[in-house]
């Protein structure tokens, strides 16, 4: 570690704490950005690390790397280079939450991110602390290291993660930690709570590793990824051809769930030892044994850590349970009966702070040039911080070089959805990412990511000209296939069902146009290709071809999503004053005054969605506002 | 009592003054002006309690929700205005929601003029229309749908229209909506984590389920629909229009329907040369009886100006009454293929009728004798009985609710449809959530402040 007095004295651009999913984003976007940048991580060796599955992406996880690669990030690449298994997910339930999925070499993608961190010009990378921030007049002048040294900065990302306070649970075990086997950061929750930050506590789990051969392989059933993978990336080469390693599918039984119950009173969480509320969406065994409890079975996937790995992530098994009891329960599943553990799954607390006190750039609302990223804010998961980090590292360097903020609305990317929700919501649990967050998610395709968003990753340098000369073929590609398919006739495909007995019975046609046939949910352009003709898909790359395709199933849906985005749009653009009284607006009722006056929303629309704040709420805030407008205008 | 009807600019934007909220007391008379036994004056705002009690002796802050008889004088001259009973509600249990006083005086027009002017000299302002009634919305008092049925209670023309109105106040028709809204909304849920959960994690619902549970949506949503037209002329009342040839005595049975001798009646043919209205209740409906010029070739410019006329009332009637006093039975068919009014055939001057009695379908009356009206009315009633929907707990009654209701089962059937061809359940979900916001819309949870606006500026002042 450093000492404070070779600490270099000029200051620095943008300060990145954190060396996780978000900080990697947040450091490589701002040093891309032309920053000078500082990534100070408790562990140089450490960066990159999936401290919990082998895997990147899955039901709108994989939406989201999609549009942290079109906007310039690193996760999906290095995914893309790293994976050992890919799966494209819910393909049963249309293209829009369709999500792509991939088992990754834990080790090698954190070499990988090394390597891409220690190569990027403008970054520094500094093995120490943050423990606290220096601000005056209510803007951030400097991180400080240490409890002692100050760095000058003209932003800071704090991405501190599970680091923060953590308390690790095992059963009645319990002790300070960041990671199992690493220490925890302290001094930023005090640092921020004494500049008048709220701060919360929530906790997440993880599973046990077990060593490879004490596994009877044979009493589970290997699962390989698609035959065709796709890969996260619009910028990996189509000569694409990832591994395809099979993870290992096996099921908890009755017996597992009784050793369960009969151990709950030692889970510090049914013991009433951890109060931090956990994520719903991704329970612990001990969560699904009690509130599914009349499953009989729970499917729990043995997954690789990394390529021969002799150590195994038991994917679905994430306990607090007392080790012995853990080892009790996963010995009754089969193929695990002779299991042995290299770490036991444990539970871990740590702080955060309620997201609700940033603007929608994650800048902080107090206290200018101070921008949070990723679990800090409650969320869970890589996918969910990398994306923060990017956007956080983005905005601090526009911030400092005096260039626009990138704000990414509800209808434009699950990015925007999930900045949104984080400002404007409660988070009482983890935030994970879902579709179902996503009101317009017909707009929010992963496979049009980058039609939506790559042009703020190029205006901001994050991108390659390069990816631009690219995204404008894919661009005339699209179009030129739409074009052609209005106006080409195709006969009806042998054993689809005859349009003359459906709806159109009053005009059946010799034939359609193609672009009429695809609007049909059961028509796809792959039965159709051999009645087109010869050179129709000439020269058009498959994944073109794909998102030419479902636009135009979706156009009439998507035009619908559309127009209500524009409706709500005058909500979005009406904004508030941080200033505004609502504790005067007593028409308001109580709660939604109290909710307002302690979000401060910046925009009407933000005001919406604030829990607690109810439609007449709004009504009444736009007929005061308006009220104040006309008589501005009216008045001499 | 007036609506008013809202002035729109051309970019669709209400121009009237709709009551803006303000945080300030208000005051309006909320009994309608002129002769009565008994006016009230309302006071609604944060002052309304001090600016009371500076007007009357009456300890009112000690008991709220008692009537207190108190003298009330003008604090600027001192002089009694009047003995009348005051009661204070104190927020937030009144109308508004907000602190409220409410002063029974004695009626005219000069008591409470007296005492709106006196409270607005100590700090009140004069309520716009339907001010009342929207803070008792802001405050959450009522939503929209409760809101619109308090209009037309206060305006409401019959007892049926009262009846429905007082039903939809109460709530009949915000719970029917809600409760069908959150039905789509757990839909939604389920199929919404089915779209978070990989295939492998969880069991998907059947399409059969999904289909079965929109089917139960949109006839819920249809049984309220067939409500419209009920609501419809409950509020507009029932239009039933007199027909036939000149001198088949329209005029004579119109005169005997509404009591008394309106319609200049003479045996000259072609006497009625333009369309007489008037209003009564039949079966609890209000009742726009038309009477209308005879319907024949005529060379007098005025007159076929009259008859013009009466084709247009025809057009737009709920009823016909058509009089023929030889052959009703045989005219009507010119109006059948119209399709929407009903025709009743009716034998008039019954008295003088040669042929043999009775004609099978139409009901033989004399004016003269004072016979058969008593089974028009029937015949009346009857019909009108069938615009009575089977259940009478929600009745939709403004075209603003129609309108979002058709959107919501327009909706409904499209994801029907869609289920059926097997489309994407991400794509049946988003019209399920476009259904489930109109059904919002409907009872009000919106944040559309012009909708919000535009409701409350149909209302009356004093509301």
């Amino acid at each position: 570690m450093s000492s404070p007095r070779h600490v270099p004295e000029r200051p620095w651009d943008v300060v990145v704490a954190g060396g996780g999913h978000a900080g990697i984003e947040a450091a490589l976007a701002a040093a891309r950005m032309g920053c000078r940048t500082l990534m100070v991580t408790l562990d140089p060796a450490a960066i990159g690390r999936m401290s919990c599955n082998p895997a990147i992406g899955g039901l709108a996880k994989g939406h989201l790397v999609r549009e942290i690669d079109a906007l310039g990030g690193e996760m999906g690449r290095v995914a893309d280079n790293t994976g050992l298994q890919f799966k494209m997910l819910n393909t049963s339930k249309g293209r829009a939450v369709w999500s792509p999925r991939a088992q990754i070499d834990k080790r090698a993608y954190a070499r990988r991110m090394v390597a891409i961190v220690a190569n990027q010009p403008n970054l520094m990378v500094l093995k120490g602390e943050v423990t606290g921030i220096q601000v005056q007049g209510g803007r951030l002048t400097g991180v400080i290291l240490h409890h002692e040294a100050v760095l000058a900065t003209g932003a800071a990302v704090l991405t501190c993660g599970t680091f923060l306070n953590g308390l690790i649970h095992i059963g009645d075990r319990k002790f300070p930690a960041g990671r199992m086997g690493e220490r925890r950061s302290e001094g930023i929750t005090e640092s921020l709570t004494a500049l008048g930050f709220r701060a919360g506590r929530l906790k997440t789990g993880t599973c046990p590793r077990l060593e490879r051969d004490s596994i009877q392989w044979d009493r589970t059933a290997p699962v390989l990824g698609d035959a065709r993978p796709t890969p996260f990336s619009y910028r990996t080469p189509a000569t694409f051809d990832p591994p395809n390693e099979p993870s290992f599918l096996t099921h908890t039984r009755p017996e597992v769930h009784e050793v369960i119950r009969a151990h709950l009173d030692r889970s510090p969480i049914y013991g009433g030892e951890i109060t931090a509320v956990g994520p719903r969406y991704c329970p612990s065994i001990e969560d699904k044994v009690v509130r599914f409890a009349q499953r009989d079975q729970h499917a729990i996937y043995l997954e690789p850590e990394w390529r021969d790995a002799n150590q195994i992530y038991v994917n679905g098994f994430s306990t607090s349970l007392p080790e012995d009891a853990q080892q009790d329960a996963l010995r009754k599943i089969p193929g695990l009966e002779q299991a042995r553990f290299i770490r036991p799954g444990y539970a871990i607390e740590y702080d955060f702070i309620p997201p609700r006190q940033l603007q929608a750039t994650l800048e902080c609302k107090d206290v200018a040039g101070l921008f949070l990223a990723g679990q800090l804010n409650g969320t869970s998961g890589y996918e969910e911080a990398a994306g923060q980090g990017l956007l956080a590292g983005v905005n601090a360097a526009a911030a400092v070089k005096g260039r626009p903020p990138l704000v990414l609305g509800r209808d434009q990317a699950y990015l925007g959805v999930m900045v949104d929700d984080l400002i404007t919501k409660d988070v009482d649990e983890p935030y994970r990412m879902f579709t179902s967050r996503a009101e317009y998610r017909l707009l929010l395709r992963p496979d049009n990511a980058d039609l939506r968003l790559s042009r703020h990753g190029l205006a901001y340098g994050l991108l390659d000209p390069a990816d631009g000369k690219r995204l404008a073929a894919r661009r005339r590609n699209i179009a030129r296939f739409q074009q052609a398919s209005k106006t080409l006739h195709v006969p009806w495909p042998p054993g689809a069902p005859d349009e003359s007995t459906a709806e159109n019975r009053s005009a059946p046609a010799p034939g359609a146009t193609l672009a009429r046939l695809l609007t049909r949910p059961e028509l796809r352009l792959e039965q159709l290709a051999p009645l087109l003709p010869a050179d129709f898909l000439e020269g058009l790359p498959p994944g073109d071809l794909f998102t030419a395709e479902t636009d135009i199933k979706y156009a009439g849906y998507a035009a619908r999503q559309r127009r209500e985005a524009r409706l709500q749009a005058r909500l979005e653009h009406t904004p508030l004053s941080p200033h505004f009284d609502y504790a005067g607006l007593t028409a308001l009722r109580r709660e939604a005054r109290e909710k307002l006056s302690l979000v401060r929303p910046q925009t009407l629309g933000q005001a919406a969605r604030i829990s607690g704040v109810n439609p007449p709420d709004v009504a009444l805030l736009t007929i005061h506002l308006r009220r104040g407008n006309v008589s501005r205008e009216t008045l001499p | 009592m007036s609506l008013q009807q809202p002035r729109t600019d051309p970019s669709g934007h209400a121009a009237t003054p709709a009551p803006a909220y303000r945080n300030d007391t208000i005051v309006a008379l909320a009994t309608p002006p002129g002769r009565g036994g008994v006016a009230v004056v309302r006071l609604s705002g944060p002052l309304a309690l001090q600016l009371a009690i500076r007007l009357c002796d009456a300890p009112l802050a000690a008991k709220p929700r008692h009537a207190f008889l108190a003298r009330i004088t003008a604090p600027s001259d001192d002089r009694t205005l009047d003995q009348a009973l005051v009661t204070y509600f104190q927020a937030p249990a009144s109308f508004t929601g907000e602190d409220v006083v409410e002063f029974s005086t004695h009626g005219g027009h000069i008591t409470p003029a007296a005492l709106i002017r006196e409270l607005i000299r100590l700090d009140a302002r004069q309520a716009e229309p339907g001010e009342f009634s929207l803070r008792a919305f802001l405050n959450g008092k009522l939503d929209l749908a409760e809101a619109e049925a308090l209009n037309q209670l206060v305006s409401s023309l019959s007892t049926r229209g009262q009846a429905a109105a007082t039903q939809n106040l109460s709530g009949g028709l915000s719970r029917q909506i809600a409760t069908a809204r959150e039905d789509l909304l757990h839909l939604l849920t389920v199929l919404e984590h089915e779209m978070d959960f990989s295939e492998a994690e969880i069991d998907a619902t059947s399409l059969d389920e999904v289909q079965a549970r929109i089917t139960t949506s949109l006839d819920g949503l249809q049984r309220l629909r067939d409500t419209a037209p009920y609501g419809r002329v409950i509020r507009d009342g029932v239009r039933v229009v007199l027909a036939g040839p000149p001198n088949a005595g329209k005029s004579s049975l119109f005169n005997a329907l509404i009591g008394h001798e309106r319609a200049i009646v003479t045996a000259v043919p072609g006497t009625t040369r333009d369309s007489l209205e008037a209003w009564l209740e039949i079966a609890g409906f209000p009742v726009c009886l038309v009477d209308t010029a005879g319907l024949q070739e005529s060379s007098d410019a005025v007159e076929r100006l009259g008859i013009q006329r009466s084709h247009q009332e025809l057009a737009e009637a709920d009823i016909v009454l058509f009089l023929d006093p030889e052959d009703p039975l045989a005219v009507t068919t010119d109006f059948e293929s119209n399709g929407r009014p009903q025709i009743v055939p009716v034998l008039s001057k019954a008295d003088e009728f040669n042929g043999d009695p009775p004609i099978n379908g139409a009901i033989p009356t004399s004016v003269r004798r004072e016979d058969g009206l008593d089974l028009l009315l029937e015949q009346l009633h009857r019909t009108l009985d069938q615009w009575v929907p089977r259940n009478e707990s929600a009745i939709l009654t403004s075209d603003r609710q129609l309108a979002a209701l058709n959107v919501a089962l327009a909706c409904l059937e499209e994801a029907a449809t869609q289920v059926a061809a097997g489309q994407s359940i991400d794509i049946i979900s988003a019209q399920l959530h476009l259904a489930a916001h109109s059904l919002a819309e409907i009872i009000g949870e919106t944040t559309s402040e012009e909708l919000i606006q535009r409701i409350f500026s149909e209302f009356c002042v004093g509301k």
